[in-house]
């Protein structure tokens, strides 16, 4: 299959990531293309040493976060409500503060990371977020970017920043036992 | 030797809020000692500190097959 071929079967899934951090159909569509264009300009740079998707998937991290950087003001995210705030700390825990479901070890972490199946999961976790959490968590632990910029570029306050990803955290935490952890051991 | 302060001792919701936020940037030398010490006693906390190692391991792998 040449280079062609090849990225246009990326196209979709590179748009779903996209789409999931600009909340922006055209925008993200801009950035896809963006990468796309560029690998088939400069093939050459693609080396083998990593699948053409991860190579595709890293120059699309960079365009995205240049977008997030230049129009992150209009790519607007609600913060939360502080009442919702405290109820879902409250849901996860017994009025003494202890876990309602005490939360068991993971057996065999190393071996779900090898597993397609496993990533399909964690999609299907992340995708289960409310919107906002999902793309808050997504800009911290997939583009990696600080905490501090995040807040800032969305201007939201650290504080509100910390509680929606402890809850993101949280709930996948949970939907990865259910949906995996749980069978596994 | 310096006996804890009672307010040393932390419950599990405050600890994972303090798991959440060491993952962020660096916790402040009281929040890091409190969480510690509740590590040193929970082992249910100590299985979250690892989930969130996991699943952080996990997202930074995903669009690399």
């Amino acid at each position: 299959m040449d280079i062609a071929a090849e990225l246009s079967n990326l196209h979709q899934p590179l748009l779903r990531f996209a789409q999931l951090q600009l909340r922006h159909d055209s925008l993200a569509e801009d950035v896809v293309s963006e990468t796309l264009l560029a690998i088939l300009e400069t093939p050459e740079r693609f080396e083998g040493r990593s699948s053409l998707k991860t190579y595709a998937t890293g120059i699309l991290k960079f365009k995205i976060i240049d977008v997030l950087r230049r129009r992150g003001r209009e790519i607007h995210v609600e913060p939360l409500a502080e009442q919702s705030v405290d109820d879902a700390l409250d849901a996860l825990f017994a009025a003494d503060g202890h876990w309602r479901e005490a939360p068991p070890a993971w057996q065999h972490p190393e071996r779900a990371l090898e597993q397609a199946q496993f990533f399909d999961t964690l999609q299907l976790c992340i995708d289960n977020l409310p919107p906002k959490l999902a793309r808050i968590f997504m800009m911290r632990e997939w583009l990696e970017l600080e905490i501090d910029g995040i807040c800032g570029e969305l201007q939201i306050t650290s504080n509100n920043c910390s509680v929606m990803l402890y809850r993101a955290r949280m709930q996948l935490r949970e939907c990865l036992q259910l949906r995996w952890f749980k069978d596994q051991a | 030797m310096n006996e804890p302060a009672e307010d040393d001792d932390i419950d599990c919701r405050a600890a994972s809020r303090l798991l959440s936020a060491a993952q962020d940037a660096p916790l402040p030398p009281d929040d890091e000692r409190r969480l510690v010490l509740h590590l040193g006693i929970c082992s249910m906390c100590r299985h979250v500190q690892g989930q969130l190692g996991v699943l952080r391991d996990a997202v930074r792998q995903i669009g690399k097959s």
